[in-house]
């Protein structure tokens, strides 16, 4: 099938008053991962909002395996087959480890068990019994990507997933995201670290001021390097 | 080719404003012929109080759950003071003001470093110790009440035992009272008051030493609903434990809410739409708090603005059509 | 004797202070329960337990239900009603001022206690204590009425109940992560709204039940909810906004100290609520329990 699994077309987006989106396509072909790159403030995490239906207002079409997201009930999305990994992590505080990793309704038989999501990330095992407000920042994120996965989505959106981490925990999430493409997994991310965007990337989308300005192949990258690193300020 | 210069949109509205005050006090002044005087000087005396607590809901942005203390504690003392001091008219009026004031002041500097729904639960506890402590002392009588208060005459000159004299008195005084609360609102006090309610945190930043302000202005709210239970004693010639228990409270916000928080016109024309209703129902078998929870909830799902605030939107829209200048605010 | 006053007295007291602390416990634990999820300062509590109470009249007096099955049926009644309201009006406010909110359950409170009126005046109606709850047991130092120890045994398993639910469930996972963040929530799939309708369905079957465990001991009139009410604001002030120990803590606290305060200075009784209220929003205004501002 040659039929992309996230096809992104015209999304005008709004987020509080603000016009923020104006006219975003791009699309996410099955077993693959694309990467959005870009300066800050470009519209990156709202283009990622806009998919996920947290956007205030939203007009355009999103559509994954042919449904179309835009109006449709925000607590329906998930079951398309979307796992959102926020910028923010979204970790609950006054949940414990385990409770974070059991909250998420299963959206598919491909789920992640909770023993391999114990080897993936061995610190969630130790610290399976603490409140989600005593992790650090490493482990928040990987609390984050885990309990996305044991829902089991076809397509993993993330939103900076390395952001204020140390190398030791980028490379450890370099190395699940890896092992996780190797599986067949989709994924669409953002990640202003573009030496990891690098690594894992088949397709880039450039963005600017609310609209894609460019795209291009991992193989086109090298080529592009120059142009690349000035646009988005590498 | 000659044309007379069209008047300007601010002095349009300014004129028509000028009709309106006149076209109302011309109404006032001839009602007693349609209408009872006591139940006009119940609208007028709830006309007060709810325009009162307007000053603090609508313009200060602070939901006071507490007013009737004021209300019902003014209309207490009032009342023994009339009744077993002796004190004149006027008198009688102050001393009630001064104890609403005075508990205003208290009130306010307790419950105003709060904000939002902590500052309306304060104003509410506040309020129900003093519903207590006024069930408890011995001078309210409990639920008899102060009953059978005098009503001597106002500086021993003009006389208020007869209705229709009191009517055009207590007009007087309303009529005091709300231009005290349009001198309020229209000074630089109350630029600023707009200004802290409209974005707390930026007025702080410039500088507006803001809980001063709001607490000034509870204070002045206090002060006038206190003038308004006292002179609803001299009207009534009774106060109760009702004057002071929260269902009174929220009562008036229901009067302002009706009427269109945040207008000058909108708590009285509240006022008189409950009362008259309220008056209606009396006679019937129906509980009037069903008629105001429905006008609660009619108020809060569908006509948020309130009446008078329906009726300025629509008339601002006709402002702005008819002339090409920015909207002039009131 | 303990500062003068019988212990026998004092004990008797305070079983009376523990009985009206669970209520305090329970209705302030739907309340905070509502508060913390809906951000709905939910003024229709009061009402609601006055609904449960009338329900139970109801079905013993018309339909013949013991007291038993009114304490099953009578709070699904109300908690239907509840579902009906929150999905019906108050759905519409909550992206507006907490205000709204609070005015709209003051309006449907007011609402249904002035129906009730209508149907049954001020007074109160007659409600008997269940045959199998009759009559006191002798402790040695104080009789112990058994309705009492009941009402109180069975409000603090409710309690109980409703704090395991909360902490060890997954469905009170949900809750409290819904509680934190609830648009997040969706996004992962869970149905939000329908978790909202049923929380607030819950708080009133839970103010519905303290109706019901009312009923036989103060009279059942429609005014019961109303003065009622501005206690429990209190107690879940004090409590602590979003705190469920809190809730059931001062609840029990608060009902104890009333009992105190009328053994030794009568007049007092009323205002320590108030005062206790007035001081914690003064000093410490998230409450005893309350997690943060």
């Amino acid at each position: 099938m040659h039929e992309p699994l996230l096809r992104i077309e015209n999304l005008q987006g709004w987020y509080g008053e603000s016009h923020i989106l104006h006219g975003v396509s791009l699309s996410v072909p099955r077993g693959q991962t694309v990467a959005i790159l870009g300066r800050n403030g470009v519209g990156k995490t709202t283009t990622l909002r806009g998919i996920v239906g947290l956007l205030t207002r939203a007009t355009g079409s999103i559509r994954i395996n042919g449904t179309e997201l835009i109006g449709m009930p925000r607590h329906r999305i998930a079951y398309t087959g979307i796992g959102y990994v926020p910028e923010e992590r979204g970790i609950y505080a006054s949940l414990s480890v385990q409770e974070n990793l059991d909250l998420l309704p299963k959206i598919s038989d491909r789920g992640i068990s909770l023993e391999r999501i114990f080897d993936l990330f061995p610190n969630l095992k130790e610290r399976r019994r603490a409140s989600g407000g005593t992790l650090s920042g490493g482990e928040q994120q990987m609390l984050s990507i885990a309990r996305v996965l044991r829902a089991g989505p076809e397509l993993l959106i993330l939103d900076e997933p390395t952001e204020g981490l140390s190398p030791v925990f980028v490379q450890h999430i370099g190395r699940v995201l890896k092992a996780l493409k190797e599986d067949g997994l989709t994924m669409l991310l953002v990640e202003q670290n573009f030496h990891f965007a690098r690594h894992l990337a088949d397709h880039f989308y450039l963005m600017e001021e609310g609209r894609v300005a460019d795209h291009f192949s991992a193989r086109e990258l090298d080529a592009r390097l120059e142009t690349v690193s000035s646009l988005i300020g590498v | 080719m000659m044309s007379a210069p069209q008047p300007s949109p601010l002095s349009q509205k300014k004129s028509f404003q000028l009709a309106l005050l006149a076209g109302c006090l011309a109404l006032l002044a001839v009602a007693p012929l349609f209408l009872y005087p006591v139940f006009l000087m119940k609208l007028l005396c709830f006309g007060l109080f709810a325009s009162a607590v307007n000053l603090v809901l609508g313009y200060g942005g602070m939901v006071a759950f507490g007013h009737a203390t004021f209300f019902g504690g003014a209309a207490y003392v009032t009342a023994h003071a009339l009744k077993v001091w002796n004190f004149d008219a006027a008198s009688g009026l102050l001393i009630g003001v001064a104890f609403a004031t005075v508990t205003g002041f208290l009130m306010g500097i307790i419950a105003i470093r709060r904000q939002g729904f902590y500052f309306a639960m304060t104003t509410l506890a506040l309020s129900q110790m003093a519903y207590f402590a006024f069930f408890q002392a011995p001078f309210t009588y409990a639920e008899d009440g102060i009953q059978r208060v005098p009503r001597p005459d106002f500086l021993g000159i003009v006389p208020l035992s007869d209705n229709l004299s009191l009517y055009y008195f207590v007009l007087v005084v309303f009529l005091l009272g709300m231009g005290a609360i349009w001198r309020v609102i229209h000074s630089p006090f109350g630029a600023s008051l707009t200004a802290i309610r409209e974005n707390e945190a930026r007025a702080l930043s410039l500088g507006y030493r803001t809980n001063r302000y709001k607490l000034t202005v509870f204070v002045i709210s206090a002060a006038l609903t206190g003038l308004a239970g006292s002179l609803k004693v001299l009207v009534f010639q009774i106060a109760t434990l009702t004057d002071v228990a929260w269902q009174m409270s929220g009562e008036v916000i229901l009067m302002t809410l009706l009427g269109g928080v945040g207008t000058f016109l909108g708590p009285m024309i509240g006022a008189a739409l409950v009362l008259t209703i309220q008056n209606y129902l009396a006679s019937t078998a129906i509980p009037v708090t069903i008629f105001i929870g429905v006008a609660f909830i009619l108020c809060v799902m569908v006509f948020r603005r309130g009446i008078v605030g329906e009726i300025d939107g629509l008339m601002r829209r006709e402002w702005s059509i008819g002339s090409s200048r920015k909207k002039v605010e009131a | 004797m303990i500062f003068g006053v019988p212990l026998i007295a004092l004990a008797s007291q305070l079983v009376l202070g523990l009985f009206n602390g669970a209520f305090y416990a329970l209705l302030s634990l739907g309340l905070g329960v509502i508060f913390g999820l809906l951000r709905v300062v939910n003024f229709t509590h009061g009402a609601f337990y006055t609904l449960g109470a009338f329900a139970a009249f109801l079905l013993t007096s018309r339909a013949g239900l013991s007291f038993w099955a009114c304490l099953i049926v009578a709070p699904l009644i109300v908690a239907v009603l509840a579902a009906i309201l929150e999905r019906g009006l108050l759905r519409k406010l909550y992206g507006l001022d907490a205000l709204y909110g609070l005015l709209l359950t003051f309006g449907i409170a007011l609402l249904i206690e002035g129906v009730l009126q209508y149907f049954y005046g001020t007074a109160g109606q007659p409600f008997a204590v269940p045959e199998a709850l009759r009559g006191t047991s002798n402790l040695g130092f104080m009789f112990l009425p058994h309705y009492r120890a009941f009402a109180i045994g069975i409000s603090l398993l409710l309690c109980l109940l409703t704090w395991l639910i909360i902490e060890y469930t997954s469905l009170g996972a949900k809750l409290r992560a819904a509680t934190e963040n609830s648009r997040l929530l969706e996004v992962f799939g869970v149905n939000v709204p329908v978790l909202l309708t049923g929380t607030y369905a819950f708080g009133g079957a839970l103010a519905g039940f303290a109706g019901v465990v009312a009923a036989p001991v103060f009279q059942v009139s429609p005014l019961m909810g109303a003065n009622l009410i501005i206690v429990v604001f209190a107690v879940v002030i004090i409590g602590g906004l979003g705190s469920i120990t809190g809730a059931i803590v001062s609840g029990l606290m608060l009902g104890v100290l009333e009992a105190v305060a009328k053994v030794y200075w009568p007049p007092s009784a009323n205002l320590v609520p108030f005062v206790i209220m007035a001081v914690v929003l003064f000093l410490r205004p998230r409450g005893l329990f309350g997690k943060g501002e």
